[in-house]
Order: structure tokens, then sequence, then C-alpha cells
């Protein structure tokens, strides 16, 4: 009886692990505050990849891809960043946007580059070029990597899918058709993820006040975290610096 | 070099325009043209006074030795040291000229070569390297060629399968074709008489004689890989990869015209291409659909065979074993070597699939049936299959000169097998950066220097990596099929 108790414990534990990470509460806010500033490269960008492309030239283009794993403004602000919160038990409402994305390949490009979705959610992949495109989607997991998803996609337009990773919130996307292709997917829990604008600035809405480990995602620069604190109708102001050899 | 990014189909080249050109440039490059008959004796001289105090005896600096003709037409341990007819992409010349470590050997503080001495090194070169007999290297009739198409430099290495390293360089652009015209496959004849070559964006196939002389031309739009009849006298030309909607058939070329027809195939993206042994059946695969068409030239049938997939393999090429039986395709996106039986009443009949690293490319069987080789392009790979066992036998990887393997060729005697490597410059997680290959020599414009690797099928193992140009790609050699 007693180890039976014991299970029952041990898995309603489990249970409201999980559950606690998926079951983000919308509630009003007492005088939230912000979060902004601006990820920065200390360091020189390395240059662009040429890669050259050897199938399907009319729609992927003739000639070399150039793909810029590093991308910066003038200013060396850092594009192609996600910057989160991870553990924001409840607060604002999801936009209604949330529910609506989708994975673009057009021109054999992932369009947008990267994006943040909200987890669970459905979304269509679309093949907009007439030809095979092969999505192979992973969860990274630190060094190693999973499937979440693998579609072939001959004909152009919509397949439906889920974005349910399990044990990765970064997500790569490749395609099995075309090596060149890369996309990056940052899934969330809650509605305090963003992509930084073209200048590497972000800004963080409507979050109630309290204290917070703030990090960042950069596909090829890794992750930062740091610990900020909200006040009520205040703006937080913090900068992120990778550094770079 | 910048290449255009979107590509205009309606751009292509102006046929009537080029044919002028094409006829000059070929007259013009013949290699049995002298362009100043150089003295081996003045070479000699030049070597004897700066090169052999390394370069001679057993233990010459990197295995080259200068101390007579035929040991300097054996090369180095690595390969050629010089290229007949072609100074520019000599070893000799480039070191001497543009390394990037100093000129070759002043960067060691030996006396360097002056102007006057490279001149004549060149001219020298240039007609021919022949000795003070007028012997031309690698001028046997009946040494087995290797041809290697350098799709991203318009230019096909010929290379010598007795010594395996580089006798002669056909510069395609010196015979009028564009810088992009993007060599892809070559067929050779079984005698090696002629070869053939397909230019992807020229939308050419092309003729040479064994002396690398063009003779013959066809247009085909954006041909990929190549097909002898070994018995009749058809050249069989299919689709590139490059193109999403080439024309659904492949060419039928009549190798002693250079006359073509088309033969249709109510499939798309035709790509896979090969004849059985005694020519009377072509295989055709396409990158869209799984299937494999057999086209009978006897009759002009055409039959459809499915295989199963829950997506397009994107079949990329075949092999078939020596006796005939037994023909092995690769697929690119499900990373599959399937096996045919071609004796099978039912048509080409799948028996067996065997799961491999990513992106098989060309496969080909070695000469005593046991086993197949191919590159895995996606992972920097060589697998070895064991037709036996219908089981890979051996992966090689982590050796270096692996980088993105895509064509296959087997020595006539079958010890070797040979694999070209892209070496195109690619994204983390593709090619790792690792077994990207880099130049043993850095000349400032041989960053990614197509290769071709040497297996020896005895220890399966890498013996050589054989430098060429950039984007090494199809290879052809004189094949002797049993029938």
């Amino acid at each position: 009886m007693n180890r039976t108790i014991l299970l029952l414990l041990v898995a309603g534990l489990f249970l409201t692990g999980v559950a606690s990470a998926q079951d983000y509460l919308e509630e009003p806010i007492d005088s939230p505050g912000t979060i902004t500033g601006r990820v920065v490269l200390n360091g020189e960008a390395p240059a662009p990849l040429k890669l050259l492309i050897t199938k399907d030239v009319e729609v992927c283009g003739l000639g070399y891809r150039e793909r810029v794993e590093v991308d910066v403004d003038e200013n060396n602000g850092l594009k192609n960043v996600v910057v989160f919160i991870e553990d924001v038990p409840s607060g604002k409402a999801w936009s209604e946007a949330s529910v609506e994305s989708s994975i673009n390949q057009e021109t054999c490009r992932f369009q947008p580059h990267i994006q943040v979705m909200r987890n669970g959610i459905d979304i269509d992949v679309i093949n907009s070029d007439e030809t095979l495109h092969n999505i192979h989607a992973y969860e990274l997991i630190g060094r190693a990597r999973k499937t979440l998803f693998n579609i072939s996609q001959p004909e152009m337009g919509p397949i439906a899918e889920v974005m349910d990773p399990t044990r990765g919130n970064q997500i790569s996307l490749e395609c099995d058709s075309h090596d060149f292709m890369q996309g990056w997917i940052f899934v969330t829990d809650n509605p305090y993820a963003t992509v930084v604008d073209e200048h590497g600035i972000y800004e963080l809405t409507d979050v109630p006040a309290g204290t917070y480990q703030v990090s960042v995602w950069h596909p090829r620069l890794g992750i930062q975290t740091k610990e900020l604190v909200v006040n009520h109708h205040d703006s937080t102001e913090s900068d992120f610096v990778f550094d770079i050899e | 070099m910048q290449h255009p990014i979107i590509l205009d189909l309606k751009t292509d080249l102006n046929v009537k325009r080029l044919i002028p050109i094409l006829f000059v440039g070929a007259i013009l490059a013949g290699w049995s043209l002298p362009q100043r008959q150089a003295d081996w004796n003045e070479v000699d001289a030049i070597f004897q006074a700066k090169c052999v105090s390394c370069h001679a005896g057993e233990e010459a600096a990197r295995g080259l030795r200068l101390d007579s003709w035929e040991n300097l037409v054996l090369g180095s341990d690595f390969g050629e040291a010089i290229i007949a007819y072609d100074a520019d992409n000599s070893l000799v010349i480039e070191l001497a000229t543009k390394f990037s470590e100093g000129s070759h050997p002043e960067e060691l503080g030996e006396a360097a070569l002056t102007e006057e001495e490279i001149t004549v090194l060149r001219d020298w070169i240039d007609s021919g390297a022949p000795s003070s007999d007028g012997e031309i290297p690698f001028s046997n009739p009946d040494d087995p060629r290797l041809y290697v198409a350098n799709q991203g430099a318009g230019m096909v290495a010929v290379i010598d399968m007795n010594t395996n390293q580089v006798a002669r360089m056909v510069n395609l652009m010196d015979l009028g074709f564009s810088e992009f015209s993007m060599p892809h496959h070559i067929a050779v004849e079984e005698d090696g008489s002629f070869w053939y070559v397909s230019l992807i964006m020229d939308n050419k196939i092309l003729k040479f004689t064994r002396d690398n002389e063009l003779v013959g031309q066809v247009d085909a739009i954006r041909p990929g890989l190549l097909a002898l009849d070994p018995v009749g006298p058809w050249l069989y030309g299919g689709r590139s990869m490059m193109s999403v909607s080439p024309p659904e058939s492949v060419v039928q070329i009549d190798r002693e015209t250079m006359e073509s027809e088309e033969i249709g195939l109510l499939m798309p993206r035709p790509h896979a291409l090969l004849t059985n042994h005694d020519g009377s059946e072509v295989y055709i695969s396409s990158l869209a659909q799984n299937r494999v068409a057999t086209y009978h030239d006897e009759t002009g049938d055409l039959v459809f065979d499915d295989v199963e997939g829950d997506r397009p393999h994107v079949f990329i090429h075949f092999t078939i074993s020596p006796d005939g039986k037994t023909m092995v395709g690769t697929s690119e996106v499900t990373s599959n070597a399937f096996v045919f039986d071609l004796e099978s009443s039912e048509g080409v009949a799948l028996v067996d699939t065997i799961g491999v690293l990513r992106a098989p490319w060309h496969p080909i069987y070695t000469a005593d049936g046991k086993w197949v080789v191919f590159g895995n392009n996606w992972t920097n790979t060589i697998t070895i299959l064991d037709m036996e066992k219908r089981a890979i036998a051996k992966v090689i990887e982590g050796v270096e000169g692996l980088a993105q393997p895509h064509g296959s060729a087997a020595s006539p005697d079958g010890r070797y097998v040979y694999i070209s490597q892209r070496n195109l410059a690619m994204p983390d997680g593709h090619s790792k950066e690792d077994h990207v290959y880099h130049a043993r020599y850095d000349f400032g414009d041989n960053a990614h220097v197509g290769t071709v690797v040497v297996l020896d099928m005895e220890s399966k193992e890498i013996v050589k990596v054989i430098e060429t140009e950039e984007y090494a790609s199809g290879m052809g050699a004189a094949v002797i099929r049993n029938r």
C-alpha cells in the first residue's frame, strides 16, 4: 500500500511539474513593468558563409547563397537573437497572433529566418517553391538533437503540423533536399519571448513586478542569462553582450 | 568568383554565335600543337643548379626527384610536379610564382629561380614537357585514364591511373565555353579512344579524343549524368539536379555523328542513368518520383517499376554488378542503397534496402563484384557495402580529404576506387570544418580545391589525396564490361 501511495505521489509530482511548464495563466497584472535593452556583439563578426547552390537553381538561385551566421548592424547591434523569460507562471495575455504561426519555404529559404512560437500550437509548414522540400526540424538538447518532425513536400502549399517539442525549446530547421537551408525557432510556454529588431533592440512588455532570470539566445553564439528586477510601472533596462574572438 | 544570383533560362548561350568561336578554340587548344619547342637540357640545367640539392636521390624532399626527366614525371609523394601543356597549373610554377610563404625555394633560404629560369620552365611545360628524346609525359595510349569534371572551374582533370597523378588539364574556357559551363559527368569509350563530358549550364555534351581534342558536340538541355551503350552506337544523357523542371526525357546521341534524339519518359527530373552490359536496356530514375524506368533500345518500349516510399527518395545514381545481375541505386533524401534484381521476371525488382549515412552519391561496383563503394555527400564519409552480406562493411570517416564526396570510378584492375570531393564551403552541421580539405600549398586561389581520394580496396584505406581544381564532381574511366 505504501509503495502504491509513493508511486502515485511521484506520478502526481511529475504530472504537476509538466503541467506547470505548460499551464501559463493569463491574469490581470498590477502595474506591470517593462524590460528593454540591446544585444550587441563585442568583436568582429565572422565573414558570411558563401555556399554554392548545387540544386534547383531556377528557384533557389544560381551561384552562391550568402549565409550570415552572425549578423550585426553598423553599431554592432546583434540581429537574430531571442530574448525570453523562462519561468513566468502568470501574466499578460497571449497575443492573438500567437496561435497563427507558420514556416514558409520560399526561394529555398526558411522564412522568417528566426521566430518565436507558442508551445503546442498548430502550425502550417508551407512550400512556396516549385520543387521538393523536406523540412527536418530538430529539438536541440545541448550538443545532441532529436527529430521533432520530418516532412516531405513534393507539392506546393501548406501541411499542418504541431509545434510541441518535449525536450528542448530551441529548434533547428533544415531541409533534407537542400543542404544550404537553415532556419531557427524558439518555442515558449509564456508570452515573454521576442526576437530582437534589426538593431539588436528588444522590449518585453507587461511584465509583472518581480525578479526574473532573463535570457538571450543566439543560434551560433549560445545563451546568456542574467537576473533582473522589474518594479511596478517601471522600465528595467539591460544590455547583453556576446564576445567573439 | 561571384555568380549572378538568379538564373534566367532565356539567357542561355547563343549557340550560333558560339560555333565559330568553338571551332577556332578547338583548333587553337589542340594539345598536339606545341607553343615552342623548349629543350629539356635547359630545364635540366636549371634543376641541377637550383633544385637537386634537395630534390634528388632516395631521400628527395617530398619524394620529388628532379634529377632526371623520368623521375620528374613520377611526381612527388603527393602528386604531379608538372602538368604537360599547362604551366599555370603546374606545381613547380605555382610554387615559384605565387606560394603564400614566398617563392620556392627562396622561402627556405635558397637561391630563387630567376624570371628567365621561370620563363624557360613555363615554355617547356607549355610545349608538353618533352624529354630530350621528345617523349611527352603520359602519352602512352594504353595507360588507363580517369577523367574528373571540375564543376566549379570549367575544367576536366585527366588522371593517370598508373601513378595516380594529374597528367593533363582540359580548360573548357580555352575552347570557348563559359566560365560557368559546369562540367558535370564523363563517359569514356571502352578502348579509351574518346571521352564525353556534359556541361550543365552551357547545355552541351562534348566529345573529345584521347588526346583531348574537341571533335564533336551536341545541344542538350541541362545535361547531367552520361551513360555509354557498350555495344551499340549510343551515348545517353540525363538531366542535372541543378534544374527544377528539365525536359522529361533523356538524350540519345549517336556517338559517331553526334546527332541526337530525345527519349520521352513521362517522368519528371530524370537523373540516375545507366545501361546494362549489352546496351539493350537503359535504367533511368527520377529525383521526383519513386520509380525506375527501363528503356528497351531495340523496341523503344518503356517500362516503369515503382519503388515504395512515403516520400521521394531522390535517386542519385546506379551501378551494376560485373555479372550484370544486380543493380544498386542510391537516394539522397532517404539515404538508402537500393538493391535491384535485374534478372527478375517482374522487371527491375527491388530485393533489398540498405540504410546508410546521409546522401549517398555515385556508387561503383568493384571489378570482383564483392563491394559497392560510394561517398556520403552530407556526412563526409565513404561507405563500403559488402554485397554478399548486403550490409555496410566499413565507413571511412575523419580522414583528411573527405569533403562532400561526389563521383566514383574504379581502376581497371579493381585495386583502387576513386571518389571525387567537392570541398565546397559548407555550414556547421553539414560538413564539419575538420573535414574541409585545405590545399597542401596556399596559392591564394585554391582555398576550396577539389580532390579525388584514392581508396585501396585491399586495405580499404585511403592511400592518396589527389588535388584537382574547384568542385570535383562526376568522373569517368574506361570500363571493361563483362559480357
